[in-house]
């Protein structure tokens, strides 16, 4: 099920209702019920990846609690993260390395016969075997009890409105809270529905619009699990234009999905972790990275960079730590080389701030011109935008080729012209009115992502909840009405899916 | 709770406000493209046309005014025919009705004959919403009708599923959903197709034409890969046996669309317009909702195309395009059959007499092996 489609509409109240309903002990089996539907609805065999995944943590972890030394939590860590990673690599990455082992055997013409799964990728798999993981790691850890109760746990990994692209909760935030009686709160559930339309207008009216200039510079899915090739066909700003517009798509396709799951999870009580605070305001490409999937992050910082030794080590190594985590990060989103590159080079990116920060701390623009902070500040934010996009065109493209292809058309004759008339040239309105019509929803949300980052990067919700009734009534109107009126209704998934 | 719905009950009044006036304030929209620019050209030269074709793509590829109204004329030049195609991709009966009531609305002096094409009556699939054309055809009084037939239909229908769909493109419509940018476009002027309206600017564009005029479109690959031998037997074969099956059907499969359609009948003969009701060689869908439905309606009114076996030249490979349409020559075929049985028709209904020998030459009717009149 995916939140822009009616199914979800009915869904969510129908949850809701019976969420306050029914007594509170029942509560857990309800949610579990539907967090299984909502996966279910996908497709239903896989739940059963779920299933396998939560069971097998649920047993390491209490194996876990009744040992008091670490080592003697070893064996059953190893367990649980040789399965959770063992199912990310059957279905997510052993094509790829295969793939890659294949071409390595055929450039020594070595016959390789090992042949290729042909399996769908589990709908949301790497969000929620991190989220297993972060579970047994803190409980070998010490850090969090194992859960007793089987059927809270199994709510936990299965948690409808995050499993299937997070937030990536941590057991120590999500878990007591699943236990929590919560009772209606007027006040609470009306920041869930802000949140939630605030999700809507990101998503439908402006990622699935923007999607329209996108895949004409980019090529798209076709649907069936295959590729329409980009024509190349365009150069110029066109290209530069279109991935500003993937830049925000993407921040507003799992932005928006961000906003709908944390807004459901408020109006059921439930607090989840903010993914995204307002990104593009950044100053510099480690605030970016502090701004932008901080639930990922968090979780590469706590369970991979702090292990490797942190900022605690040589300068050589702290680089080398902050490369590699970024590359895994990149890795992370799919089994592609593509996705290599945009972490390698996000990776380059911040090695390159340390070093300049730490070699030329005082040639920096802020300290070049102390008395136009303002202007500096906006230069920055701009510069970090586009320097972000570099390594978007890899994460956007379907292959690397495709990506220098993309890159070496930049400097080729100028489409734009031709990208703003013709995108949705077989869409029955011309692409020169979604152009416009997304210049001004985007203009919109830069205001409004604005007066959030100017206001400590709070959550919609909470800023909005805290003005006068007319500021209020006015946000709720303005917003439901381009909602209604500019979806864009064509059926889209969202992008972290894949993922 | 009760706080809660009674702010969201507001909220949605006062959207639900915006839209209405919004909907208001918008120039009238025929709601899709290519009839918005049939209408553009049916309005400069209106008081030159007396005949009305309206229906579906089986109408708009398949009757090409200029041959049909020389056809006609030849036989019964007394009638001075000028028609006009309002056929349109996907149209559903009642968008046809509704049409010709808004088509009437503008101008109905000289309208004297009216061809609606049959088609699905109620069905309408989840791809189907959002569609601009909700903005025009829906109102109280079709989605009732509509929502009636699809809850009184036997078979083929969802009789839940399909209403509910109604239901949520009726509230789509109601609140304009999506539809910001179609508005935009109706206040510019730009919901608008100029190709289609066809090169004699009388509403027939062939699919030939189209995919001569976009080379590179859709059509290409539908004429290619839906043409083969197998499957047009298939279809033939599929279509003659649904035939079969209904051709006595007599059971009213459903009241309220039959009603609907005697209604238009009667409605337009009380204003002197004639008005016959066709059903087109389909690919055989809905055939045991539609075939029953026709052989309600008055003989008089109504001309089936729906048997393989009584028109075999329409089901050749060279005279089709795809599986559902035909090409320019199945087209002209098509044209000069149909100008023989609405002719038919004419005679049944005492509009014109009966001649006492064929005096027109053209080979396209003498093309028609019809032995049994069409009708089942």
């Amino acid at each position: 099920m995916i939140f822009n489609s009616l199914h979800f509409l009915i869904f969510l109240p129908a949850v809701i209702f019976l969420y306050f309903a029914i007594p509170y002990k029942w509560r857990w089996l309800l949610l579990l019920f539907a967090s299984y539907y909502f996966y279910m609805c996908w497709k239903a065999e896989y739940a059963f990846l779920i299933v396998f995944s939560t069971t097998i943590d649920y047993y390491t972890a209490n194996k876990m609690s009744r040992v008091k030394d670490k080592k003697g939590r070893l064996p059953y860590l190893m367990i649980s993260l040789i399965s959770n990673l063992g199912l990310l690599f059957s279905f997510k990455y052993f094509n790829f390395f295969n793939d890659s082992a294949r071409a390595v055997f055929d450039s020594f013409d070595i016959f390789y016969n090992v042949p290729e799964f042909s399996l769908f990728l589990p709908v949301g798999i790497s969000f929620y075997t991190f989220q297993a993981l972060s579970y047994s790691i803190d409980v070998y850890r010490g850090d969090f009890k194992a859960e007793k109760n089987f059927g809270y746990f199994a709510l936990f990994i299965s948690y409808w409105p995050q499993l299937v692209a997070g937030p990536i909760e941590r057991p120590g935030d999500l878990q007591p809270q699943l236990k929590q009686n919560f009772d209606f709160d007027y006040n609470r559930v009306k920041q869930g529905l802000i949140r939630i339309l605030y999700g809507f207008f990101k998503k439908v009216v402006i990622a699935d619009r923007l999607g329209l200039f996108v895949q004409e510079v980019y090529g798209q899915n076709d649907g069936h699990g295959g590729w329409i090739d980009p024509s190349f066909a365009h150069g110029g700003f066109a290209v530069v234009l279109a991935t500003w517009l993937f830049a925000i798509q993407v921040y507003c396709d799992f932005g928006g999905y961000c906003d709908i799951a944390i807004g459901s999870a408020k109006i059921m009580g439930h607090n989840l972790t903010d993914n995204f605070k307002t990104p593009y305001f950044s100053k510099s490409i480690r605030e970016f990275w502090e701004r932008w999937h901080i639930t990922l992050t968090v979780w590469v910082r706590d369970y991979l960079y702090i292990p490797l030794g942190g900022s605690r080590v040589s300068f050589g190594r702290l680089l080398f730590n902050n490369w590699f985590t970024l590359t895994i990060m990149g890795f992370w989103h799919g089994a592609n080389w593509t996705y290599v590159m945009f972490g390698f080079i996000h990776g380059f990116f911040i090695v390159m701030s340390r070093v300049w920060d730490r070699y030329l701390p005082n040639l920096t623009l802020n300290k070049m011109l102390p008395n136009m902070k303002v202007f500096v500040g906006v230069v920055l934010m701009f510069w970090i935008f586009n320097l972000t996009c570099i390594p978007d065109i890899f994460f956007r493209s379907n292959s690397v080729g495709d990506a220098w292809n993309i890159i070496q058309s930049i400097f080729s004759a100028d489409t734009t012209s031709y990208l703003i008339h013709n995108s949705a040239a077989k869409g029955a309105v011309p692409s020169v009115i979604e152009f416009w019509v997304s210049i001004a929803c985007i203009a919109l949300l830069l205001f409004t992502d604005y007066k959030l980052y100017t206001n400590k990067s709070v959550g919609i919700d909470v800023f909005v909840a805290s003005k006068p009734f007319y500021a209020r009534w006015s946000f709720y109107v303005v917003f439901l009405v381009i909602v209604t009126l500019f979806a864009y209704t064509s059926k889209s998934v969202f992008i972290y899916f894949a993922f | 709770m009760k706080k809660l719905f009674i702010r969201i009950g507001i909220l949605i009044l006062v959207v639900y406000a915006i839209c209405q006036v919004v909907l208001m304030t918008m120039p009238f929209s025929w709601g899709n493209t290519r009839l918005n620019t049939k209408f553009d050209a049916y309005k400069e030269n209106h008081e030159q046309y007396n005949t009305l074709l309206i229906g579906a793509s089986t109408t708009y590829r398949h009757i090409n005014p200029r041959a049909f109204d020389s056809i006609v004329n030849a036989q019964h030049p007394e009638l001075n025919i000028k028609s006009f195609n309002f056929g349109i991709p996907a149209n559903r009966t009642p968008q046809s009705m509704q049409m010709l009531y808004n088509l009437l609305k503008f101008d109905d002096t000289n309208i004297k004959y009216v061809v609606i094409d049959m088609s699905e009556l109620t069905k309408m699939g989840a791809d189907n919403l959002h569609k601009k054309e909700m903005l025009y055809w829906y109102n109280w009084s079709n989605i009732g009708d509509v929502m009636k037939a699809s809850y009184e239909s036997e078979k083929g229908i969802n009789k839940f599923g399909v209403p509910i769909l109604h239901a949520f493109s009726f509230g789509e419509k109601s609140l304009l959903f999506g539809n910001g940018p179609s508005v935009f476009m109706q206040h510019a002027g730009l919901n608008t197709e100029p190709l289609s309206v066809g090169p004699d600017k009388n509403g027939f564009y062939s699919l030939d034409q189209e995919m001569r005029d976009d080379p590179e479109g859709d059509l290409a690959a539908r004429y290619s890969d839906l043409r083969t031998q197998d499957t047009i037997d298939y279809r033939t074969m599929r279509c003659k046996r649904l035939v079969e099956k209904y051709k006595d059907a007599s059971k009213n499969p459903n009241k309220t669309m039959e009603d609907n359609l005697i209604d238009i009948i009667n409605q337009c003969e009380k204003n002197n317009i004639s008005v016959v009701i066709m059903l087109s060689q389909r690919l055989g869908e809905r055939y045991e909702y539609l075939i029953p439905l026709f052989n309600q309606l008055p003989e008089k009114n109504r001309i089936g195309f729906q048997d393989p076996d009584a028109y075999p030249l329409l089901n050749l490979r060279e005279n089709l395009f795809d599986l559902a349409h035909l090409n320019e020559d199945g087209a002209k075929i098509f044209t000069g059959i149909f100008a023989d049985e609405w002719l038919h028709r004419l005679e049944m209904q005492d509009v014109i007499k009966p001649l006492p020998a064929p005096t027109v030459e053209s080979d396209t009717l003498n093309l028609n092996p019809r032995t049994d009149g069409g009708n089942q």
